[in-house]
């Protein structure tokens, strides 16, 4: 039976990628004119970090249409046994949310490497530099979430084939 | 039907307390009415009935069918496949007949996959009440309790299979991490097995007189996937859940006329069971009726 911890376990598990990717895009909004005007005091390389964010998508988003090709189409051992349950259907509804967040940062990622928006005060270009930090928090914690529940299975899969 | 006929031997257990024993719940559904009121669904989209059941002496003898009404297969004609038309709420039955020797507890059971196995016959006569709770474990041959009573005992081994569906274990209310690890856990019951040995310890053997009782208990439990005892001796152990008492004929099974279908496969079950009586009342009991474990 669940208790009240598990309960609201489930509603972090649940929620955490899409909360913090919002929280992350509005915390951009707020202080991002102070963060950018300290990143070109410091010559920071911002096109270097959107490059980062642009190919870890790219690579996240690949690795997880593997996993989840290999774990939908698993005809036996644990996986095939554990198919009906609910928690690997959730762990795939997680990772196909995780997959498009990571597609959608891969398109944002691209008019952005174009761009390479640097603004240090609240306008156009910063509304459009938080949509792309929240998008990438959301997808890197998406992925992240998908990735933990990928191993757990698999790693019990591997000796049950 | 396939006209290989082939029969296994169950012991049930003892009625449950309060309960009526298990040849008087058959006999009371029998007298609840049309064949479609005996009807009980088992899940899994099994439907199972009593179509006969009569008295005769000590034994209650009868014919279960299960009635498959949906995924029906196309009778193979000369052209080639074409569906097979059934009146509304029709099916197919699929018959397994029965034989139980009311003082022995024992019962010869037509071996048909597509109808009542020993599982489905004890969610049967469950179904009215889950009070009602039978088990049926195999017979064993006379070979086997020979080899196992002469011998002595060196090792014991059981393997019990997991739950074989996991979602039994679903709960929305846990998160996925938790409820991926815990289904994990609970997967490898299937790798569980138990062995009890003396070891290499010479002039040692199990206690004969317990063992039997374990393995009394264990004989006929779904869960139970191996049992095996290794006696002293013997290159190969002796595999208690497949050396079971059976029996096999090729009859001449009418066609067309389900009465004598019946009759036909009845008869194969009263001799099998007339032939073994004295290995049964062995094992099982004494001629006048009492049971002896």
């Amino acid at each position: 039976m669940a208790t009240v911890a598990d309960k609201v376990a489930r509603r972090v598990e649940e929620h955490y990628p899409h909360v913090l990717g919002l929280a992350g895009a509005a915390m951009m909004l707020v202080f991002g004119p102070n963060l950018m005007t300290s990143a070109a005091a410091n010559g920071w390389h911002l096109d270097q970090l959107y490059a980062a964010l642009f190919n870890l998508s790219t690579v996240f988003t690949g690795f997880l249409f593997t996993f989840y090709s290999f774990v939908v189409t698993a005809d036996r051992g644990f996986l095939a046994q554990a198919r009906q349950s609910i928690y690997l259907q959730r762990a795939n509804g997680f990772t196909i949310v995780a997959i498009t967040a990571g597609f959608i940062l891969c398109v944002l990622s691209i008019p952005t490497l174009v761009w390479q928006p640097a603004p240090i005060v609240r306008n156009l270009e910063m509304v459009w530099l938080s949509v792309w930090v929240g998008t990438s928090v959301w997808a890197l914690l998406a992925f992240e979430r998908a990735t933990r529940l990928f191993i757990i299975f698999a790693s019990r899969h591997k000796g049950s084939q | 039907m396939d006209s290989r006929i082939k029969g296994r031997f169950y012991r049930l257990s003892e009625a449950p307390n309060g309960q009526p024993e298990f040849a008087d719940i058959l006999l009371a559904i029998m007298a609840g009415g049309a064949p479609s009121d005996r009807e009980r669904d088992l899940g899994g989209g099994v439907t199972l009935r009593l179509e006969q059941c009569d008295v005769r002496d000590q034994l209650v003898e009868g014919d279960f069918c299960r009635v498959q009404r949906v995924n029906i297969p196309p009778q193979a004609g000369a052209a080639g496949l074409v569906p097979i038309q059934l009146n509304d709420g029709h099916g197919i039955g699929h018959l397994g007949a029965f034989i139980y020797h009311r003082p022995t507890r024992v019962m010869l059971l037509q071996s048909n996959m597509q109808s009542a196995t020993p599982n489905r016959v004890a969610l049967y006569v469950a179904t009215d009440d889950p009070m009602r709770i039978f088990s049926l474990r195999p017979v064993l041959t006379d070979d086997a309790i020979d080899r196992f009573r002469a011998g002595r005992a060196r090792s014991f081994s059981v393997k019990f299979a997991g739950i074989d569906r996991l979602d039994v274990l679903d709960d929305p209310d846990i998160p996925a991490a938790r409820g991926a690890r815990m289904i994990a856990d609970a997967y490898d019951g299937l790798d569980v097995e138990i062995k009890v040995s003396v070891g290499r310890s010479r002039d040692h053997w199990l206690a004969q007189g317990g063992l039997l009782a374990s393995i009394g208990r264990l004989m006929g439990e779904p869960g139970v996937e191996k049992l095996q005892a290794k006696m002293e001796g013997d290159d190969h152990p002796l595999d208690l859940l497949h050396e079971q008492l059976q029996a096999e004929s090729e009859l001449e099974l009418p066609e067309g006329d389900p009465a004598r279908h019946y009759a036909v496969r009845r008869q194969f079950l009263r001799e099998t069971l007339g032939a073994n009586m004295p290995l049964i009342q062995r094992q099982f009991g004494a001629p006048d009726g009492h049971g002896r474990r």
